[in-house]
């Protein structure tokens, strides 16, 4: 009994540690995603739509002026589609002077009731520009990194599906510790396996 | 999926160690029947070096896509383990390799063990 009592209690202190609250995976932690759009400036005659999907809440939402893409639900895969400016004018008036009075008032895509916005949405007439862009990932915990910077450009000639640049934050504390420790026990072993010669 | 690669499911990398060495100790003991102290000296050092390797390698190297890449720092681990055996012990080859194997096989025991205890106490 007494054997079981401390096995248990070995067992618990070694798994207590991964006791996380909202935890995806176990040994994993989330990292936030930032995606930045650097030109879309450059495209003054288009508007960008944001429609994520997947095994999450269902997004649409337009791409902000300064380039930001915004923060999706996690387990989101999110495509941006470029849509030129006449057809998504035309296509939201349209579709607003159809509904009610409430979502007469309701211009921004942001804002407008979901299923409206997918109808709109899904009669717009648009181009990809970027697809597999996400807003968080599952990384190992013995990886350092706590937050990546994504930067695409929009070429509307291709789509892009990795980013031009990415920016990590969080340091690399862990990297340098396992490579100091694993650094300290080589030396010994070599000194040990010397003297043994 | 050894206790060696503990950190990736979760535990500290001190905790990782101290259950790997429990474990990796009692095979050695069993195995060379040489100074507990030693064995016990050697058993620290082998695995503070393949550990922390395991993960520093598992940190630079993952991807959302590399399946394998576990299985390759596996095997890895054990390649290691087995000359490092080899030498401070000064086995023979064939039974440094045994060491190694068997070593490598309780840790990945208690490795999947405490995998599914966690799962069941996270959710």
């Amino acid at each position: 009994m007494k054997k079981k009592v401390i096995f248990g209690l070995f067992l618990v202190f070694l798994v207590l540690p991964v006791i996380r609250g909202d935890m995806a995976v176990l040994g994993y932690h989330s990292v936030k995603i930032n995606n930045y759009v650097t030109n879309i400036n450059d495209y003054p005659n288009h508007v960008f739509v944001v429609s994520g999907h997947g095994l999450c809440l269902q997004y649409i939402g337009l791409l902000q002026e300064s380039g930001n893409v915004p923060q999706f639900s996690k387990n989101c895969q999110a495509t941006i589609y470029a849509v030129e400016k006449t057809e998504y004018n035309l296509h939201i008036i349209d579709n607003i002077e159809n509904e009610t009075d409430y979502y007469k008032t309701q211009t921004d895509p942001n804002k407008a009731n979901y299923s409206i916005i997918r109808n709109i949405f899904e009669s717009l007439s648009k181009t990809e520009a970027i697809k597999n862009v996400i807003s968080e990932k599952q990384i190992p915990d013995s990886i350092s990194l706590e937050e990546e910077d994504r930067y695409y450009s929009i070429d509307l000639n291709q789509v892009k599906e990795e980013p031009d640049k990415t920016d990590r934050r969080g340091g690399y504390f862990k990297e340098l510790l396992y490579a100091l420790l694993s650094s300290i026990a080589l030396i010994i072993i070599m000194i040990i396996v010397r003297r043994k010669q | 999926m050894t206790a060696g690669m503990i950190p990736s499911f979760g535990l500290p990398i001190t905790a990782a160690i101290i259950a790997t060495i429990i474990i990796e100790f009692i095979v050695y003991v069993i195995a060379m029947r040489q100074n507990i102290w030693k064995v016990l000296w050697y058993c620290f050092l082998i695995n503070l070096f393949t550990v922390s390797l395991a993960n520093l390698f598992y940190g630079i190297l993952y991807t959302e896509t590399n399946v394998f890449l576990f299985l390759i720092i596996e095997g890895f681990v054990f390649l290691v383990e087995f000359v490092l055996i080899m030498f401070l012990f000064r086995n023979k080859w064939w039974k440094a390799l045994a060491i190694s194997f068997v070593a490598n096989l309780a840790s990945m025991i208690l490795g999947v063990f405490l995998l599914l205890l966690g799962i069941r106490l996270v959710y």
